[in-house]
Formats: structure tokens, C-alpha cells, sequence
């Protein structure tokens, strides 16, 4: 991740504190959240941290707060000064900034004819980092193919465990071929912008030289999108959920495409028990499951399940790998 | 008897530059005041139909044509991509005070100018219009008084020129 990135963005009372920051930090760094008259919360490592006299502390009655100067002042570097360039996603609630960082907004919403406009006075606003983590799915790339072929596979995690960054990577390797793989072309539909973290459609991750990416596109239109344009042998989704993505899943696998997908949850049977997500689960075509844990760490324990959610595999990370 | 003339002739001649000059000042603001007005009705265009970012957009329209007026735009456009945490406000209103010195505008438009930065870029494209519209208004207004007023005044400037080096040279002979 470039520093530079975060720090353009950043208010003139936070740049200071920024620039001291070490880079083992600015691995660790997940969040800042900015929110008028509150203190700035950075979370990092799974901490929350404040600045205070641009330090960072854990705890402290200096804290800085957060002006609604800072918060228009932040809007207007995220945007370029430009945020009418930026209205639609606004409207959806968050922007991506150059280095695939997310930055998500509230405050007073506009509604016009049950739609929401658009937010006027942006009180609130949370950057994510984004981190690519190259090779964080080197432990679990062998268990996705069987006899050449890629597998239909869903990662399940619970939320901040580096479900994304997983399948980023994941992405990344089938695209550029793995070990005595060939790679293959792989279509991301890419709904918030967190997989590519394309800027201007260009990905600012690195998601392979065989990737289609499909950036700020609704799931389920995205695959039969790219099924019918890009013939891609594998599809990537984030986060799935909704009954019509189960569908476009469907459609995709009779296409003849592989689907590798991700979903919020803690373990197999809990997504089994989901309503929607279970019709997919007991129809049986999902071959590979990967469940990651939270243990002391982010994603740093991962299991491999096969279609009879037989445990196939148990990966533990060492926890200087944390993200 | 010789000097006197020359003297005589000189002091016509600088004092009917003046009126001159003077009377000119009127034209030369109301052809600034129309130049300006053409760089925001450009820069409405990128803001509505390109979406170019403002940088961009103010780089764009000062590559359309070659006053003081371009050289503002492109100044601030060049303080932004520099990213040292400045708001447009800022910028804009430094260069505003620099460079149009170098220019006819006045105080009056310098003022609507900075005022037109406080709200642009930090708006909707909606919003962005209305703002750009309520300047262009001003400035179309500005406009229309500087006629009235320079058909009003050019011609009393320059015979007051004329008139007042005859006065002096009478008063001295």
C-alpha cells in the first residue's frame, strides 16, 4: 500500500501525525473513522488507537477532535475538489480513492421521489485500507483444483477476518497461473470496488493478466454479464447473499463457468441454516468450502472443507502474517 | 518663444494621454469581465458534460485561450495536483489576489470571484450550476454597467484630457 495514497487524503491536523507513522503500522493500519465534534479513531492491528499531539494513544484526554472544517476538507481531496464528479457514488454511500481504499460517508441524506439523491451534510466518514496481501493464498491454492480443474468454491467468514484479501489473491494466482496451472481467465464482478480497487475502471490491486474486472457493478447482472461477453472460465464475487444472486450463480455453473464466491458467516452450518444461502448449499454444487477464523489475529486460522463438508485441510498462519 | 511651445505641446499632448488612458480602462475591464464570463461558461461545460475533476477541468479551460485569465486557472490548477493539503477555497483566493492584479477586474469582481470558490467543488452538479449561473449573473450585470458607464464617461474623460492641458498652458502663459 503507498502512504501516499492515505495521506493526500487526510486533513492538514492529521497529515503530521501520518507522516511518523512506521511502516510495520501502516501494514497493520485498517480504518479511520472521522466523525464531527467525536474523537479520530484509528483502528490498527485490531486496535483502536487516537492521536493526540500526533502521536498515537491508546488512551488519553488530548484527544484530537474531529471539525466539520477537517470532514470538508477530507471531502474535497477524496473527490479531487470535484465532488459533483462523484455523485453516484455518493449516492450508493461511498467513493473508491486511487490505491483501492474505500472511503464510506453518512450524514443528511437528500431523498428525492423515494430515491436517495444524494448526502448533503457528510458528517461521518470511515476509510478503509485496503491491503493487498500477495500470496496470502498460497496455503489454499492446491486444495481449489482437482485434476486440473478449478472447483466451485466459497470462502465463509465472519466480517474483518480477510475474506476479501483472500480472494483477491485467490484472483491474482488463477489469473496468473499457479505453480504447473495455466492461467486462466477469471471474471470479477466487482460491486464496491474493493477487489480491484479500480480508479477510473484501471485496477489498482493486482488481479492478474487474465482479469476482467467489471468495477461498481450489481452482482447478479455483473455474471450474466460477463458470461455472455467475456467468457470467462472462472467467476469471482464478493459477499453474496441476496436470492437473485443465487440465480446468477446458477446461470453461471450451467454455463459451464467455475464460481468462486464469498459469504458472510462463522462456520458451514450457519450458512446452511441461512434461507437463501442454504438453497445453494444443499443443492450440492459447491465442491470446495474455505472457513476462516478469527483467532488472536486476522484470518489466520483456515479450514478446507469438500462437498461432503468433510475437513480436507487446516491451515494456520503464523501470527507475524497479521494484516 | 521656442521652448514654450515645446513645453506647451508637451504638457497637451501628456495630459490628452491621460484622459485617454483613463477612458480606455473602461473598455479594457468589460473586454476582461467577457473573457471570464467565457471561461466559466467553458468550465461549466467540463464541470457538466466531461466530469472532468476541477484540476483537470480548470487545466482544460485555460488551454482554450491565451489572457491572464487563462494563467489564473492554470496557476490553481497547478497548486492542487501538487496535493499540500490546501482547500480550493485557499488556493483560489491567493491566486485570485496575485494574479489578477495583472488584469482590469476590479475589487468588486475579485470579491464575487472569491465568493464564487467558497461553494464550488464541494457540491453536486446541480448545485455546482447554480453556483456558476449566480456568477455568470453578476458578471453579465457588471457587464451592463460598464457600458452604460463607459458610453457615459469615455467621451467627459478624454475632453477633460484635452480641456485640462489647455488650462494649464493658459494659466502658465
Amino acid at each position: 500500500m503507498k502512504k501516499e495514497s492515505i495521506e493526500k487524503i487526510l486533513p492538514a491536523p492529521l497529515r503530521d501525525w501520518f507522516q511518523t507513522m512506521k511502516k510495520r503500522d501502516i501494514k497493520g493500519l485498517q480504518e479511520i473513522r472521522l466523525r464531527v465534534g467525536k474523537p479520530v479513531i484509528i483502528y490498527m492491528h485490531n486496535q483502536e488507537y487516537y492521536v493526540s499531539e500526533n502521536e498515537l494513544v491508546s488512551w488519553g484526554k488530548n484527544r484530537y477532535v474531529v471539525t466539520d472544517k477537517d470532514i470538508k476538507e477530507t471531502m474535497e481531496f477524496i473527490s479531487n475538489y470535484s465532488l459533483y464528479a462523484f455523485e453516484d457514488e455518493v449516492r450508493h454511500g461511498y467513493i473508491t480513492i486511487e490505491g483501492g481504499h474505500r472511503v464510506g460517508l453518512s450524514g443528511k441524506v437528500i431523498v428525492e421521489n423515494r430515491q436517495v439523491k444524494t448526502i448533503k451534510y457528510i458528517s461521518c466518514i470511515n476509510i478503509r485500507i485496503s491491503h493487498e496481501i500477495k500470496g496470502c493464498s498460497d496455503s489454499i491454492m492446491t486444495y481449489l483444483f482437482e485434476d486440473h480443474q478449478v472447483l466451485h468454491t466459497l470462502i465463509i467468514s465472519p466480517p474483518k477476518c480477510g475474506k476479501t484479501t483472500l480472494l483477491r489473491d485467490i484472483i491474482r494466482q488463477l489469473s496468473n497461473g499457479y505453480e504447473d496451472q495455466e492461467g486462466i481467465t477469471v471474471g470479477v464482478v466487482d460491486e464496491r470496488s474493493e477487489l480491484g480497487g479500480c480508479y477510473r475502471g484501471v485496477p489498482q490491486n493486482d488481479i492478474g493478466m487474465r482479469t476482467d474486472i467489471l468495477d461498481g457493478c450489481p452482482k447478479t447482472e455483473g455474471m450474466l454479464m460477463l458470461i455472455r461477453s467475456m467468457s470467462p472460465a472462472v467467476i469471482a464475487v464478493d459477499e453474496i447473499g441476496s436470492s437473485e444472486d443465487i440465480d446468477a450463480i446458477d446461470f453461471v455453473m450451467n454455463a459451464g463457468s467455475k464460481i468462486i464466491c464469498t459469504v458472510h458467516g462463522a462456520n458451514v452450518n450457519e450458512v446452511k441454516d441461512k434461507p437463501i444461502l442454504g438453497k445453494l448449499m444443499d443443492k450440492g454444487v459447491i465442491e470446495r468450502f474455505i472457513v476462516l477464523e478469527n483467532k488472536n489475529g486476522i484470518g489466520d486460522m483456515k479450514k478446507v472443507y469438500d462437498k461432503q463438508y468433510k475437513l480436507i485441510g487446516m491451515v494456520v498462519e503464523p501470527t507475524t502474517n497479521k494484516h | 518663444m521656442f521652448a514654450k511651445i515645446l513645453g506647451s505641446s508637451l504638457i497637451l499632448l501628456s495630459s490628452s494621454f491621460l484622459g485617454f488612458y483613463y477612458s480606455k480602462g473602461f473598455q479594457r475591464r468589460i473586454d476582461d469581465l467577457r473573457v471570464l464570463k467565457k471561461a466559466l461558461i467553458l468550465l461549466r461545460g467540463e464541470v457538466n458534460y466531461a466530469l472532468s475533476p476541477m484540476p483537470e477541468a480548470l487545466e482544460n479551460v485555460s488551454e482554450r485561450f491565451d489572457h491572464e485569465i487563462a494563467h489564473f486557472f492554470k496557476s490553481i490548477a497547478d497548486e492542487l495536483n501538487l496535493n499540500q493539503g490546501k482547500t480550493l477555497t485557499q488556493v483560489w483566493k491567493k491566486h485570485a489576489v496575485e494574479v489578477l492584479e495583472k488584469t482590469y477586474l476590479n475589487g468588486l469582481d475579485i470579491k464575487n470571484l472569491i465568493m464564487f470558490s467558497e461553494n464550488i467543488g464541494y457540491l453536486d452538479k446541480e448545485m455546482q450550476n447554480n453556483n456558476i449561473h449566480l456568477l455568470l449573473e453578476q458578471l453579465d450585470e457588471e457587464i451592463k454597467t460598464a457600458i452604460e458607464n463607459d458610453a457615459k464617461y469615455n467621451k467627459l474623460y478624454r475632453s477633460l484630457g484635452v480641456l485640462a492641458g489647455i488650462f494649464i498652458i493658459v494659466v502658465m502663459l
